[in-house]
């Protein structure tokens, strides 16, 4: 074990909770991940249905929803043509007649506003070892520069239908043909030149592809939808973030339900509330106002006025050991945190306090070799104070990504969960 | 400050502007015939410095008997080997020729060349392409019908393929690919992943727009995507293209290229143009990459890739690259202590390629012989391992012999102290 030692007694109940956790981390660190298809939601979410709708974070009312998922739903319902207009929506809302939930609660996590529908394309990327499924939309905020709701609805509606008929098709066949792809392989290898999986995913996105091409020349004989698509992933440097997120779901469903675990399962964000779910504590949520994103903002016409509170599943980056994690594979990031390269360090090193092992396959040239420190525990997180570290985009209170930086998971909510876990097992001191 | 001194000053100013605001694009690929300046039909490039057929190493021998036979210039190894030893094949450095080869650097009429313009003085380079991975290739000093039949692959479809969709591409900036790799944990020599990904992005959609025969694209496409490091050679023909415009700059005591051919390492200084500074080539420290291989089997350091160095890349930021260390057992404080002992002996840093475990500081560039002899530092070189027969059988690095340096400081004197 890394880091803080706690001062637990030992008994039937401390013995439990190692032996728990321990699985917890083998599962986490050990996992074969396989990217092997692109599909859409209806086909592959459990529980999915036409009048469903899934946002990012955890469940919110949605009186409490902040703009871009309350935008999102509706631009959603208008897309799947479940209503003809935006006022019929909102009454359709009001009146119960769409399900709307968390993307975690199917299976799936969704980036920034997280909105998934029925065609959504998602990547489908399977935990060889264990199993379980992960899933996660494609779409890619568009980065600001957009006046009007109108424009953003016109935006996204463009981009999903291009998602839907073209990406994803596309990817499924190539995807399919070349036999999947190792998630685990790419993400080593990204993590060893300047990715951190989470804020950074160049790397990541250039391996993808460039595994892909083979396959996508196989598999796809309309040259324009080719190039088209080709052409996407070439500029799309975050592509591969969706591919590691729904990798990152599969590792976690594998750990959703061990008793005694007081590993945290669960980090992620609506722009209003954080959620944290706990291992040991299956699909309890618990949730305490996001916290903002300090960071830089891609222009000057921005600041902290336009931006939305943390937002997005994204955090299961660093729900398995990446991200904020792993700063120091990514010194490029340190300028939207006015950091350093010794303070990246000095945030992993801070992350080994709260963690309780490591991903030996995901190592860290920066750290001169570690391994990326994963399984994060909640009683190491209340006894320290030191919270989850998170690397991540911020977002326009009306849309579209702004810039990035980096905030912290909200204490609270850990000691909700450290309440909730001696309620359910007892007493921890 | 004496005059002398603030000539040499003002010059090696100069040659790190230079240097350091060259912009090498590549601007098309063609067999070496129609492009390389100087190239003949019997007449086959090697690694510098300069060597005589009769003393060459086991790589170059190896290598350019290949060429020979490949080429058509002789049906057996031993018509080549007459043919060479009475000059009726000729053998000269990439060097002489505006070229670089890395490992036994053998290039001939048909190979298909990396051209390389430098947008700033309209200087050109060039380099053969990479043949992908593998221990047995022509640039290790092995040749068998396998290779040959790659070589052969290369001329007649990736080389034609490649030379469209540059073309069309309007140029590929290079300099650009090295300011991101450094980044991404490339230090663009014994690591160029990330340059030769970014490459690849680059050029993928002019592939797809320009390749008119499927079989021919797929082999490409499958080819770059395996190999890796393929775009070490684009990078080793930009810092040449880079450095060109400082040879013959007088009175400047920078180093405008280093190479060695199995046998000696030279060095060339700007002020002192085309005269090359020769000394026995030293034995790469590192590992080898099968238990039966070892320091007895190893040739000495071969390959005009030292270019790299040349130019304030490789072994000069190791600190950008720590999974290099791994060669030489070392770790990142090591690695960032040997790029700080660079900048010991250089003139000055690249402000546009920055490393991010050094808090961005440029790179160092621009080898100064007088520091080098001062300190008793000489330049670190991340390398290959090439096997005394040919073939590639280990990594690490290796220093530039301090030999070079001290004739030609003495060189320099002699050539200036008077004036």
């Amino acid at each position: 074990m890394s880091g803080v030692e706690l001062q637990t007694q030992a008994g039937p109940l401390a013995a439990r909770i190692d032996a728990a956790n321990e699985l917890a981390v083998e599962r986490l660190s050990r996992s074969a991940l396989r990217w092997i298809d692109v599909r859409p939601a209806i086909e592959v979410l459990p529980g999915m249905t036409r009048e469903t709708v899934l946002h990012a974070g955890p469940r919110i009312e949605w009186d409490r929803m902040c703009g871009p998922q309350r935008n999102g739903v509706i631009d959603a319902m208008l897309y799947e043509g479940l209503a003809p207009d935006e006022s019929t929506a909102e009454r359709m809302v009001a009146r119960g007649e769409i399900r709307i939930a968390p993307c975690h609660e199917f299976g799936a996590v969704g980036g920034m506003a997280g909105i998934t529908s029925a065609s959504s394309p998602v990547a489908v990327v399977l935990n060889e070892t264990t199993g379980d499924y992960g899933y996660s939309q494609l779409f890619q905020g568009p980065r600001g520069r957009l006046v009007s709701r109108d424009d953003y609805r016109r935006e996204s509606i463009r981009q999903w239908r291009w998602l839907d008929s073209v990406l994803g098709p596309t990817l499924s066949d190539a995807v399919r043909a070349r036999g999947g792809l190792d998630v685990r392989n790419l993400t080593a290898r990204a993590l060893q030149m300047g990715d951190e999986s989470h804020n950074r995913n160049s790397a990541a996105t250039l391996l993808l592809t460039g595994a892909l091409m083979p396959s996508l020349l196989d598999t796809c004989k309309d040259p324009a939808r080719l190039r088209d698509c080709v052409q996407y992933l070439g500029e799309a440097e975050q592509f591969a973030l969706s591919v590691s997120m729904a990798a990152g779901k599969a590792l976690a469903q594998s750990i959703r339900n061990i008793e005694y675990s007081t590993v945290v399962s669960t980090l992620c964000r609506n722009g209003v509330d954080f959620g944290v779910r706990v291992a040991g504590l299956g699909d309890a949520w618990f949730v305490a106002p996001a916290n903002r994103v300090e960071g830089l903002y891609f222009s000057s016409e921005w600041s902290d006025a336009d931006a939305v509170a943390d937002m997005g599943d994204s955090a299961i980056m660093e729900t398995i050991g990446l991200g904020g994690h792993v700063q120091a594979a990514a010194p490029a990031l340190q300028q939207f945190v006015h950091g350093s390269f010794s303070r990246a360090v000095a945030m992993s090193r801070e992350m080994e306090q709260i963690t309780l092992g490591r991903a030996n396959d995901l190592q860290i040239p920066a750290l001169d070799f570690a391994g990326a420190p994963l399984a994060t525990d909640i009683r190491r997180v209340v006894a320290t104070g030191i919270t989850p570290i998170i690397d991540t985009a911020i977002a326009h209170a009306k849309g579209g990504v702004i810039g990035a930086g980096q905030t912290r998971a909200p204490l609270a909510c850990f000691q909700q969960a450290l309440q909730a876990f001696e309620q359910r097992y007892g007493s921890l001191s | 400050m004496s005059e002398l001194k603030s000539r040499i000053e003002q010059a090696n100013r100069q040659a790190l502007e230079t240097i350091t605001g060259g912009r090498p694009v590549l601007v098309d690929v063609l067999p070496a015939i129609d492009c390389v300046p100087g190239m003949k039909p019997n007449m086959i490039l090697h690694s510098a410095p300069k060597i005589a057929w009769a003393d060459m190493c086991g790589p170059h021998r190896v290598g350019v008997i290949g060429a020979a036979l490949w080429e058509g210039l002789a049906a057996t190894a031993e018509e080549a080997d007459a043919k060479l030893a009475a000059g009726e094949i000729l053998v000269e450095p990439c060097h002489f020729h505006d070229s670089v080869g890395a490992g036994a650097g053998i290039t001939s009429a048909s190979t298909p060349m990396l051209v390389v313009e430098n947008k700033a003085f309209g200087t050109r380079a060039y380099s053969c392409l990479s043949e992908g991975g593998g221990l047995e290739l022509i640039k290790w000093g092995s040749y068998n019908d396998k290779i040959a039949a790659h070589l052969r692959w290369q001329a007649d479809v990736l080389g034609p393929v490649l030379g469209e969709a540059v073309r069309a591409s309007g140029g590929i900036d290079i300099k650009a690919i090295i300011a991101k790799a450094v980044q991404m944990g490339d230090e663009c020599h014994n690591r160029s992943i990330a340059a030769t990904s970014l490459f690849f992005r680059d050029l993928i959609v002019p592939l797809l727009d320009t390749a008119k025969d499927p079989k021919a694209l797929r082999d490409s496409v499958e080819f770059l995507t395996v190999a890796d490091q393929f775009f070490l050679h684009g990078i080793m023909a930009a810092c040449k293209a880079s450095l060109l415009p400082a040879k013959g700059l007088e009175y400047s005591t920078v180093v405008t290229a280093m190479a060695r051919n199995g046998v000696e390492f030279g060095v060339q200084v700007a002020g002192l143009g085309d005269e090359w500074f020769t000394a026995p080539a030293n034995m790469v420290d590192g590992l080898f990459f099968r238990s039966q291989w070892s320091h007895a089997d190893a040739a000495p350091d071969l390959g005009d890739s030292c270019i790299t160095e040349t130019y304030g890349l490789g072994g000069f930021i190791q600190a950008a690259a720590p999974t290099v260390q791994s060669y030489v057992r070392g770790n990142l404080a090591q690695a960032i202590a040997n790029t700080v002992e660079m900048r010991e002996i250089c003139v000055g840093v690249h402000n546009d390629f920055q490393i991010p475990n050094l808090d961005f500081a440029g790179a160092p560039v621009g080898i100064d012989i007088r520091r080098v002899v001062q300190t008793g530092i000489t330049p670190l070189i991340d390398t290959a391992i090439t096997h005394k027969q040919g073939g590639l059988i280990g990594a690490g690095q290796v220093r530039a012999p301090m030999a070079c340096f001290e004739k030609a400081l003495k060189a320099f004197s002699a050539r200036y102290a008077k004036r």
